[in-house]
């Protein structure tokens, strides 16, 4: 027990990418097998995050479960894990979307079973191992490691462009990546000089290079205003493009049509979220002066694609195009909150990343339910599907709620936040962003009502089949949570409280950015 | 408007109110009987009156075009604002992506032949001048023993000549 405490976060990683290995040894043929291996892989990947969300210590600001171990001695490259309550919630989000998205795959993967699953678990283990790591290369070999299978899932289980999707996304996203290495490697050589300068840095650290994300962040504050300047921008390409903010977005809409069902499902709810994962852990405390500088252009780029992608979104004929516009717009708010860099900003951001991975993953998990029945995603096609599929129609119904923030569901309490923040900094802030609700609700509810509503006159959708038992067990976990984090959103502000106070302390420090730099503590 | 004003005047007197409850009811009744009259009981007098008023008439029946203007005004335009914007995205915002793209391809295709015609070129204009060039000695080196010894032989032959030619 003592061993799986303290490895708990290595186990929660690496238990995907070991039931990978033993579903490659599942001979070709029993596809019926290895689905139900793949299930049990993931559904257990989730039971075994568990102890971590009950054993994780709240109060504690520090991170927690760490391991170091030395990997690369030559390049001061270590296994270095460990989790604080942001990285917790995205790796809980992570652990409890996979399992649905394994699951949601059943009937729609008919063709190379054995890749399909391997993939899917191979991604699992990447995106979680982008989530713990506190090795900045550690996280660089993560971060690339998860674009390969997301690169096959797209490309050979998609639509009709999946090609051009896939290339798309591996390219668009390994650009960005390459420059973000580009600011870890400035980050690696600048260390050493730093560390020289401030014995207790290099007390706890060494002198040598390091990848160390802790030790970045406690240089943080002495970087010089011109190489955060350059670094920030390098990691912002990086990041930016995988949240995707205007204008890197176009990758976005390609990638979510071509994609199976639980590929949009894992794009949505968990890759986007390693952009904005990336501010938070490395751009925001590590660059301090530059997150402050760059906060006009950040707000702006995010207000923009708040209003311009509800726009967007608005006119799509395909329901899964427009989904994923939608989540061009959601993801501003992410950003928005985010950069108003006040406790009430960062909180919110980080719960609508939550809650944007439950309502818009299962928003394709339901548009993918009906892709399933009718193989046809477009708008004009459907209508008054509530008469033959009630049941679906509640659930799509409160997903709908949910995305467009209506109280008592969890797009409400992050939305409410953002806002908050947005005012306290600015009005016109939260003016913008209360736009961007309004055309939400605009855009959803009108493609509800298109498809649920009205006279069911299409007879390919007059014998549609209700969601079956399997449609619902990928669903119902996602309507737990959507009320839970309405209803009671307590135990996850309290997972943010430390982290979030740490960040917002960290900034304070760096704005003005006039404030003599002596004056200013390591944390 | 009756029962406004009678509210506002009800602290004056109680007959006031009274009289103003009546007249209220009074119209309320006449409107009724209007009604039944014109719709219960079969009578032209509805269409009669539709067509007599045919402006007051149309713009009741559309609830005074509020929709519409609402849609003029604002839901049209949001959707023409929607529509604008994702002609934006996908010719200028996505279409410089694809222009990037398009533009890796034809840098490739340049640098290939780039690569193939000149880089390259040179190596096998190198090849070939001196190929083109030993053109006149190739011709000699056939690689047959017999040739060389003819040749051994022919020269063995002209070298003995010139030295008989110069002693006679």
């Amino acid at each position: 027990m003592d061993f799986f405490d303290r490895n708990i976060l290595s186990i929660i990683t690496f238990w995907p990418l070991a039931g990978m290995l033993v579903l490659l040894l599942i001979p070709k043929e029993s596809t019926t097998l290895m689905k139900w291996w793949a299930n049990i892989v993931a559904v257990t990947g989730f039971l075994v995050s568990l102890p971590l969300w009950l054993s994780f210590n709240f109060d504690d600001p520090q991170m927690q479960k760490v391991v170091s171990v030395p990997w690369i001695q030559s390049l001061g490259v270590n296994f270095h894990v460990g989790v604080d309550g942001i990285s917790l919630l995205l790796v809980m989000l992570t652990t409890l979307i996979g399992p649905l998205a394994v699951l949601s795959s059943w009937d729609a993967i008919q063709t190379r079973v054995k890749e399909y699953y391997a993939f899917i678990l191979l991604l699992q283990a990447g995106m979680l191992g982008v989530f713990i790591s506190l090795d900045f290369f550690m996280f660089y070999v993560f971060w690339e490691v998860m674009l390969v299978p997301m690169y096959f899932l797209i490309g050979v289980w998609g639509g009709p462009r999946k090609l051009y999707a896939a290339i798309k996304f591996f390219l668009y996203t390994l650009v960005g990546s390459v420059l973000m290495l580009l600011g870890i490697l400035a980050l690696y050589f600048q260390y050493p000089t730093i560390a020289a300068m401030h014995p207790e840095i290099s007390s706890q650290f060494g002198t040598l290079p390091t990848f160390n994300v802790l030790a970045f962040h406690a240089i943080g504050p002495y970087l010089s205003e011109s190489l955060q300047f350059w670094v920030f921008l390098a990691f912002f390409v990086g990041f930016a493009i995988k949240v995707p903010m205007f204008p890197f977005h176009t990758w976005l809409p390609d990638a979510h049509v071509e994609a199976p069902t639980a590929g949009s499902v894992i794009l949505a709810a968990v890759l986007l979220k390693m952009g904005t994962y990336g501010f938070l852990r490395f751009s925001i405390p590590i660059l301090p002066d530059a997150t402050v500088y760059f906060v006009p252009m950040m707000v702006t780029l995010a207000i923009i694609a708040i209003i311009y992608g509800a726009l967007v979104a608005m006119m799509q004929p395909d329901m899964k195009k427009l989904v994923a516009y939608s989540s061009v717009s959601h993801m501003g708010f992410v950003m928005l909150g985010m950069f108003a860099l006040n406790p009430n900003g960062l909180n919110g951001s980080i719960i609508q990343q939550i809650n944007h991975g439950i309502s818009t993953g299962a928003l394709f998990l339901i548009v993918g339910i009906i892709y399933e029945r009718r193989h046809t995603r477009e708008i004009a096609q459907l209508g008054g599907l509530s008469n033959v599929m009630p049941a679906y129609a509640v659930v799509f119904l409160i997903m709908t709620m949910s995305s467009i923030g209506l109280p008592l569901l969890n797009g409400f309490i992050g939305e409410f936040t953002i806002m908050a923040g947005a005012l306290q900094k600015n009005l016109w802030w939260a003016v913008a962003g209360g736009a961007g609700i309004v055309l939400g609700a605009a855009y959803m509810l009108w493609l509800y009502q298109r498809t649920m509503f009205g006279k069911l006159d299409n007879p390919a959708n007059q014998n549609l089949k209700d969601m079956n038992w399997r449609e619902w067990a990928t669903l119902i976990p996602l309507i737990i949570m959507a009320f839970w984090i309405g209803l009671y959103p307590a135990p996850f502000f309290r997972a943010l409280d430390k982290p979030v106070n740490k960040l917002v302390e960290i900034v304070k420090a760096a704005s003005p950015p006039d404030a003599p730099r002596e004056a200013r503590e390591i944390r | 408007m009756v029962a406004a004003a009678a509210a506002e005047e009800a602290h004056h007197s109680v007959a006031l109110e009274v009289g103003m409850a009546a007249v209220s009811v009074g119209i309320a009744v006449i409107g009724f009987l209007i009604a039944y009259t014109t719709y219960a009981k079969k009578s032209d007098r509805a269409e009669r009156v539709a067509a007599q008023f045919k402006g007051l008439y149309q713009a009741l029946l559309n609830k005074w075009y509020v929709d519409e203007l609402y849609d003029a005004l604002w839901v049209n335009r949001a959707k023409d604002l929607g529509r604008g914007l994702w002609r934006f995205d996908s010719r200028i915002v996505d279409g410089l992506v694809n222009e990037t793209a398009a533009g890796t391809v034809r840098s490739a295709v340049g640098s290939g032949w780039w690569d193939r015609w000149i880089v390259d070129g040179l190596v096998r204009f190198a090849g070939g001048f001196v190929k083109t060039a030993s053109w006149p000695i190739r011709l000699s080196e056939t690689g047959y023993t017999q040739n060389y010894a003819l040749v051994m032989i022919v020269g063995v032959l002209v070298l003995v000549g010139y030295v008989l030619w110069g002693t006679l």
